[in-house]
């Protein structure tokens, strides 16, 4: 019902907006775009200005007034509590995890997105073998379970010596471009007949030029839709690998490494250490959820499911 | 339709030809190996170290080593010799025929590292807590799934629909093991009300999966049960809301559009009884969509309870899976990522051939 609605908001208002600003409104038309921005932008802000307002640095090993081996749950002085054995402030642990698994979230999505998208463009606009040979590739890489590839992969990594986030990046990257290759592949396979494509041709426009003026801008939709799923996966799966100890040395503060340390002292009691890098991980992997669905919804109107 | 399933078919051996060779390059590439046993050691002279590679066949080029892995190069021949089995066929078929007994084509998986156990048998003994495991939740979540994908999109629109599409919404968005963790806390640790993680109780029965345990099964049948299904809340009930959600979404979505259909309209205008057009002219056309989905859930039967199996230390797949990267037992890990991805493709193969049989289309 609103479907129809919006096509003919969306015939009437074509003469005056670019596709980027039509899509631009819908997106801050509906609610769960605005929202999950929202709720990104209170974890960023969190996590980037939290080190400056708290009293406390991330290194230092607190002398509390009380020891408590559990730790003390949430109050006035540490509002998310302590950890158990060492009392670290969480919050200074979850503002600094954060940024690490922000990060990784981040580059692992530009980095995978990137391959993934030129893969797809040359197999898509360049055919024949190389096309044939590329899209094996790609089913290859994907019949191979993802998780257990990744656990595989950065374990081997981090034996050779790299434990830092760039492992779990690379990791990442290796075994995540897949998705996007074949979405891009079939964006420009579709594009590649359309008549504006073979106008260039005629006129004599280089392919590589016609691939990047022509083809890349309108192939791009689905995979800026891809891009927030692709954060939300990478900061999941860093958590997860590192809640296993095969991701980012134990040193470093991210999510997933207070949940590894955190899980026996849940049974314990100690619920705070482990909920609240858990809360965060959850509000940062709906916000992306919503404002993956909502850019879906605001630049593919036309596949849009009720 | 033969011939688009022996396509299909061909296309899923090339995969696996082609996913064999990446998971031999990725752990090539792995550090350790056999030869570093000795590197060290100064009382191993020279000759006895290349006699040793020699004796595992890591002196040949890394192609033959990957042949005689696959098992479709004997290892006691070299060059074109290694390809013909003693019977005069060649090697890489079945070993009733070839006479050649080594190698992945003919069921050989090596021997772990660790414990220099058949990995054949690792695996098999770790594949049945996660067939169960894996095989309640699939048939719990896939009804209901079902169920509440048609209600909800029968009734789209309704309070009742946003509130149930809602909490799909955001359940779906939880990782796995949050969630998990979040039931530990509540209903193992808090309430009480089970196990916190295991299959079974260590108190009452021996190791799931032992001789000792089937002894005591057949001794006690319904305590052993009582204790399983104990132990399975949990985990299955994880596994359930993080998957019934997407599943969901999707069935309500495909109903929604089967009932703007044509047809439907037709089956209305004629007359017909609401329920006989909900049943036969609507959820037919939209679960067919769903029901080709289903070949895409059999990998999950083998791997896709690593994280549950993790959280709940369930003795399964995913535990041997994360013993044998902590100790890079690399005969496991190879193994196990060769029959993951065996099952990703002979669930696609399924689910092609399912959509083939239902939707003649796709056949082109």
């Amino acid at each position: 019902m609103t479907a129809a609605a919006s096509a003919s908001n969306v015939a009437t208002v074509q003469k005056t907006e670019s596709p980027w600003a039509q899509a631009r409104r819908r997106f801050f038309a509906g609610r769960q775009g605005p929202w999950g921005l929202a709720i990104l932008g209170v974890i960023f802000a969190v996590v980037v200005i939290g080190p400056f307002l708290a009293p406390y640095h991330v290194g230092d090993i607190p002398k509390p007034s009380e020891f408590v081996f559990l730790g003390r749950g949430p109050s006035a002085e540490h509002i998310f509590g302590e950890t158990a054995q060492l009392q670290l402030d969480v919050f200074m642990l979850v503002v600094n995890g954060g940024r690490a698994s922000l990060f990784i979230g981040f580059a692992a999505a530009v980095g995978s997105i990137t391959i993934g998208t030129l893969v797809g463009i040359v197999a898509g606009y360049f055919g024949g073998r190389l096309d044939s040979f590329l899209m094996r590739l790609v089913d290859v890489f994907l019949a191979i379970p993802s998780l257990f590839v990744i656990i595989v992969g950065a374990k081997i990594l981090s034996a050779l010596g790299g434990t830092g986030l760039q492992t779990v990046i690379i990791v990442f990257i290796v075994f995540g471009w897949m998705g996007t290759a074949r979405l891009v592949r079939g964006q420009v396979l579709a594009l590649r007949e359309m008549e504006f494509i073979e106008a260039a041709r005629a006129l004599g426009v280089r392919p590589i030029r016609i691939a990047v003026r022509h083809v890349l801008p309108n192939a791009i939709g689905p995979v800026v839709v891809s891009f927030p799923f692709a954060v939300g996966g990478a900061i999941i799966g860093e958590a997860f690998i590192s809640y296993l100890g095969f991701g980012v040395s134990a040193l470093t503060p991210t999510w997933g490494n207070m949940l590894s340390n955190a899980e026996e002292f849940l049974l314990q009691g100690n619920w705070w250490w482990l909920g609240f890098p858990g809360l965060f991980i959850i509000m940062t992997s709906l916000s992306v959820n919503m404002i993956g669905d909502a850019l879906r919804e605001s630049l593919e109107p036309e596949g849009r499911r009720a | 339709m033969i011939k688009f399933a022996l396509r299909r078919i061909a296309l899923g051996i090339m995969i696996m030809l082609g996913s064999s060779v990446l998971i031999y390059s990725l752990i090539l590439a792995a550090p350790g190996g056999p030869e570093q046993k000795f590197a060290q050691d100064p009382k191993y002279t020279q000759a006895q170290k290349e006699g040793y590679l020699k004796s595992l066949g890591l002196d040949k080029p890394v192609p033959v080593q990957y042949c005689r892995w696959l098992g479709a190069c004997r290892r006691d021949k070299d060059g074109l010799d290694a390809l013909v089995g003693p019977t005069g066929l060649p090697t890489f078929l079945p070993s009733g025929l070839s006479g050649i007994y080594t190698g992945l084509l003919h069921g050989e998986l090596g021997y772990s590292y660790d414990n220099g156990e058949n990995v054949g048998d690792l695996i098999a003994t770790a594949a049945l807590p996660t067939l169960i495991l894996a095989g309640l939740s699939i048939v719990i979540w896939l009804s209901l799934a079902v169920l509440l994908g048609v209600w909800t999109g029968l009734r789209a629109g309704t309070k009742f629909d946003n509130a149930v599409t809602t909490v799909t919404y955001v359940s779906s968005t939880f990782p796995t093991f949050i969630l998990g963790f979040m039931m530990i806390w509540i209903f193992a640790v808090t309430l009480g009300l089970t196990p916190v993680s295991g299959m079974t109780d260590g108190r009452l029965s021996p190791a799931f999966g032992s001789e000792a345990y089937w002894q005591y099964f057949s001794a006690a049948p319904l305590t052993a049960i009582v204790d399983l299904v104990r132990h399975l809340i949990l985990p299955v009930s994880t596994l359930v809301i993080i998957s019934v959600a997407g599943d969901s979404r999707y069935v309500r979505s495909s109903v929604i559009d089967a009932l703007s259909a044509e047809h439907v309209r037709t089956a209305r205008a004629k007359g017909l009884s609401s329920r006989r057009v909900i049943f036969r002219h609507t959820l037919r056309t939209a679960l067919v969509p769903f029901a080709t989905n289903l070949g895409l859930a059999f990998p999950f039967l083998f791997g896709g309870a690593l994280i549950t199996e993790t959280i709940f230390s369930w003795p399964g797949v995913g535990r041997l899976t994360l013993l044998a990267t902590n100790g890079l037992d690399y005969p496991v890990l190879m193994a196990i990522l060769l029959i993951g991805s065996l099952m990703v493709v002979i669930g696609n193969l399924i689910s092609d051939l399912l959509y083939a049989v239902l939707d003649p289309r796709v056949r082109l």
